[in-house]
C-alpha cells in the first residue's frame, strides 16, 4: 500500500488485516512499517504491507526515503494499492500519476467519499479508472464499505510482466505545473456536484481550535488534561505492577535455594524487567491519548499552535509531542522524535528530552523533598515538586537556546509545511490497536536494554560474592565490598563536595540503571530494615538519613544543603544509561548521546557542588 | 500581494511562488501551483504559522514560508 499522508491508508490497512499485523523496521533503519496477512474473512491469500505516507517523490524525510526505496524495488511486491482522498483528488493524483510511471501494476483506492458527499460532490469511479488508465475502487475504510470490491479487484489482478522502473529526476516547476494541469482536468471530469447539493453548511472547527486567542487556551487545556491523565490513571496500575514484582522477587527468593544465581534472577533480572514494565501504564496512556488526538485531526493543529513558541528556541511544532512524552519517560519520547523531518530540529529535540522530568525521578524527589520540607506543611513539598518540573523545562529551554546557536544544530529559519487533516470522528478500535502496537514496540526496544544494564550494574555492585548464602546481612556485606563500592570509596573525595558519602555515591551509581533504583539502593546501603509496606520503608529510610554521618566523624551526610544539591543533580543529570543507548540507536551515532551524558551530568555535578558549598558558606547545614 | 496579508476567511488565486529554491518547488508539488484557489483558514495564535486551504486540504505554514505565496488581486 502506498499513497500520500492522511489519505486513509492506515484505516484501510486495518480493514484488510484486522489487528493481526506486526510493526517492523526497515533493515538498518529506525523507520518502521506494518505488515500482515489479509484477515481470514476476506479469504485472500496475500500479505499486505503499509508504507509511510508520501508528500512527493523527492524523499524529504527518512521515512519517505524508505517508502520510495521499497516502492521502487519492483521485485519486493506484486501489486501497489495506491490510496487517495476524494476530497483532495488533484493533489493526490499528482503523486499517483508519477508513481504510475514507475510501475503499471497499480490499483487505485479512493477514500473519503462520504466526506466528498457531505461537501455536495460525488465521484465517478469508472470515469476515474478510464482517465487514469488503472483500475479504481471507491472505498470507505471506516465503514468497511468497498473493501469487498477491492478484494475482488486484487483477486482479478494479473501481473503485467513489466517490472522496469522508469525513475525520473526531480521535476522542474514547469513539469510540476504541466502535471497539475493534467490531473486537474481529470478531477474536473470525474467529480461532479450532487443533484441534492451540500448537506448544509457546516461549522469549521478550525475557527475555534486555531483561533488567535482561544486556540492557545484550548491547546493548553487539552495538553494539561493529557499530562494529568498520564499520572492519575496510571498510578493504580503502577502500584499493582510494583506489588506484583515485589511479590515475584520475594517468592523467587523463598522458592529457590539461597545461592547467587537466585539473587541474580530475583534482584537482577526480575527487578530489571519490573523497572521496564512499571512505566508501561503511563506509556500506554500516553500513546492512547496521542493516538486519539491524532485520529481526530487535532494533533497536527496542536503542533501548529505551539510552533511559534518552540521556534524561538530552535525547535519545531512537531517537537511538542516528544517533549511532552519526556515527562513519562525519555525512551518513548526519543522514539517519538522520528516524526520531525528536519534532522537538526530532531537532534535538538532529542538533546533536551532528558531534561524533562521523567517519572523515574518522582520517587527520588518524593524521598528528598519529604526529608527537607516540614511534615506539618505538605504544601511546601508540593510547591517544590512543581518547581522541579518547571525547573526541568527552564533548563531545557536554556539548553536548547544555547545549543541552537552551535553549528551542529544551527539551521536556517526552518520550515513547518504541516498538513492539517480533516477533522474526523476517531475510531477507538484503531486508536487502541495502534497504542497496543506502539507499547509493544517500546517493550521490545527498551526492554532488553534496560534489563541488560540493570543486570550489569547489579553484577558490578555484587561481585565478588561475600559470606554464605542466606546469612543475615549478607546482601549488605556483598554490596559494601563489591567492585562498585571500591570505586565508590575511591570516588568519595569527588562525592564529598556535593555532600555525599561513599554509600550515597554507590546508591547514585546504581541509579544509572534507572533513576528510581536510587531509593532502593539507599535502603540497602544504609541498612534500613526492609518491609513490604512502602510507607513504612520510606519512613525508616528517612529516620536513618537523619542519623547517617561521614565515617569516623559526627558530621551529618543528609542535610538541607546536601539534599538540595542532590535534587538539583537528579533534575539535570542524564542519569539513565538506557536513554543513552536508545538515543544512540535512534540517531545512529554515539556522539550526541555521549555529549548529552557528559554535559548534563557534568553540569548537574558542578551545580550540586556549588549549591552545597555556597549554602554551607552562608551557614546553612 | 502575498497570502499573509489576507484576513482569515478570505481567498485568492495564486499568481506566483517566489524563488526557485527547494522550498518553492516543494510548495508547488504540494499543490500551491499558480492558478490554484487558496484561502486563509486561520492566522493562528502567537503570530505563528497560518493555516491555508488549497486543493481540498489545509496546510500550516510559517509566515516566512507563506509570504512566498503571491496572490493576484
Amino acid at each position: 500500500m502506498a499513497g500520500p499522508c492522511n489519505a486513509g491508508k492506515t484505516t484501510l490497512f486495518n480493514g484488510l488485516t484486522g489487528s493481526n499485523y506486526k510493526t517492523v523496521n526497515y533493515p538498518g533503519s529506525t523507520v518502521s512499517f506494518s505488515k500482515g496477512p489479509a484477515k481470514r474473512s476476506l479469504a485472500l491469500d496475500a500479505v499486505i504491507e503499509d508504507t509511510p505516507g508520501l508528500n512527493s517523490l523527492r524523499g524529504d524525510s527518512s521515512d519517505q526515503k524508505m517508502a520510495l526505496g521499497k516502492l521502487s524495488s519492483r521485485d519486493s511486491y506484486d501489486l501497489m494499492i495506491a490510496v487517495v482522498d476524494a476530497t483532495q483528488l488533484s493533489r493526490h493524483l499528482y503523486l499517483i500519476d508519477q508513481l504510475k510511471e514507475w510501475a503499471h501494476d497499480i490499483l487505485l483506492c479512493v477514500t473519503m467519499n462520504d466526506l466528498l458527499k457531505s461537501q455536495g460532490r460525488q465521484l465517478d469511479v469508472q470515469a476515474l479508472s478510464r482517465e487514469m488508465g488503472v483500475k479504481a475502487v471507491a472505498i470507505d475504510g471506516r465503514k468497511k464499505k468497498g473493501i469487498r470490491d477491492l478484494v475482488e479487484e486484487i483477486r482479478r489482478f494479473l501481473p503485467q510482466g513489466e517490472t522496469a522502473i522508469h525513475k525520473q529526476g526531480h521535476p522542474s516547476k514547469d513539469q510540476i505545473r504541466a502535471r497539475y494541469r493534467k490531473v486537474e482536468a481529470i478531477e474536473d471530469k470525474v467529480i461532479s456536484p450532487l443533484p441534492t447539493g451540500a448537506s448544509g453548511k457546516w461549522f469549521n472547527p478550525d475557527r475555534l481550535f486555531l483561533h488567535p486567542v482561544l486556540g492557545g487556551v484550548i491547546f493548553i487545556a487539552i495538553m494539561f488534561s493529557v499530562f494529568s491523565a498520564i499520572f492519575w490513571f496510571a498510578t493504580p496500575f503502577m502500584n499493582v505492577i510494583d506489588s506484583f514484582f515485589g511479590m515475584l522477587i520475594q517468592g523467587t527468593k523463598q522458592l529457590l535455594p539461597a545461592i547467587w544465581v537466585t539473587d541474580i534472577l530475583a534482584d537482577g533480572v526480575i527487578a530489571g524487567i519490573g523497572s521496564v514494565v512499571i512505566f508501561l501504564p503511563q506509556i500506554a496512556i500516553l500513546f492512547l491519548a496521542m493516538g486519539y488526538l491524532e485520529d481526530t485531526g487535532y494533533l497536527a493543529r496542536g503542533a501548529m499552535v505551539i510552533d511559534k513558541p518552540l521556534s524561538k528556541i530552535g525547535l519545531n511544532g512537531k517537537s511538542f509531542v516528544p517533549l511532552l512524552s519526556g515527562f513519562a519517560c525519555a525512551i518513548p519520547a526519543i522514539m517519538a522524535a522520528r516524526t520531525i523531518s528536519s534532522r537538526k530540529e530532531r537532534l535538538l529535540t532529542i538533546f533536551i528530552i532528558p531534561l524533562m522530568s521523567c517519572s523515574a525521578r518522582l520517587p527520588v524527589y518524593v524521598l528528598l523533598l519529604s526529608f527537607i520540607t516540614p511534615r506539618e506543611k505538605p504544601w511546601i513539598g508540593g510547591i517544590c515538586m512543581a518547581g522541579l518540573y518547571i525547573g526541568g523545562i527552564v533548563a531545557a529551554t536554556v539548553a536548547a537556546t544555547v545549543a541552537s546557536k552551535l553549528p551542529a544544530f544551527r539551521h536556517g529559519s526552518g520550515s513547518l509545511l504541516l498538513e492539517l487533516p480533516a477533522y474526523r470522528k476517531p475510531q477507538l478500535k484503531l486508536v487502541v490497536s495502534s497504542a497496543y502496537h506502539r507499547s509493544k514496540q517500546y517493550l521490545r526496544k527498551a526492554g532488553p536494554t534496560i534489563v541488560v544494564i540493570s543486570l550489569a550494574l547489579w553484577t558490578f555492585t555484587h561481585l565478588p560474592l561475600q559470606g554464605t548464602a542466606g546469612e543475615e546481612g549478607r546482601e549488605y556485606a556483598t554490596v559494601s565490598q563489591s567492585y562498585g563500592s571500591k570505586i565508590g570509596k575511591v570516588l568519595e573525595p569527588v562525592m564529598k563536595p556535593m555532600g555525599l558519602d561513599w554509600r550515597g555515591g554507590v546508591a547514585m551509581m546504581m541509579g544509572f540503571a534507572a533513576r528510581e533504583v536510587f531509593v532502593s539502593s539507599m535502603v540497602l546501603m544504609y541498612r534500613v530494615e526492609e518491609t513490604d509496606d512502602d510507607e513504612a520503608l520510606r519512613a525508616g529510610l528517612l529516620r536513618r538519613m537523619q542519623e547517617v554521618t561521614f565515617a569516623g566523624t559526627d558530621q551529618k551526610v543528609y542535610t538541607f544543603s546536601s539534599c538540595l544539591g542532590l535534587l538539583f543533580f537528579f533534575a539535570i543529570a542524564l542519569q539513565c544509561f538506557p536513554t543513552v543507548v536508545i538515543a544512540k540507536t535512534e540517531i545512529g551515532s554515539w556522539k550526541l548521546p555521549l555529549i548529552q551524558l557528559g554535559i548534563f551530568t557534568g553540569t548537574a555535578y558542578v551545580g550540586a557542588v556549588v549549591i552545597v558549598q555556597v549554602l554551607r558558606a552562608f551557614g546553612v547545614a | 500581494m502575498d497570502i499573509t496579508q489576507l484576513k482569515a476567511g478570505m481567498s485568492g488565486i495564486i499568481s506566483q511562488i517566489v524563488g526557485g529554491d527547494d522550498l518553492s518547488i516543494q510548495l508547488e508539488e504540494m499543490g500551491f501551483v499558480p492558478g490554484s484557489e487558496i484561502s486563509v483558514v486561520s492566522r493562528g495564535p502567537f503570530a505563528g504559522p497560518v493555516a491555508l486551504a488549497v486543493r481540498g486540504t489545509t496546510f500550516a505554514l510559517r509566515r516566512s514560508e507563506a509570504s512566498r505565496i503571491k496572490i493576484g488581486s
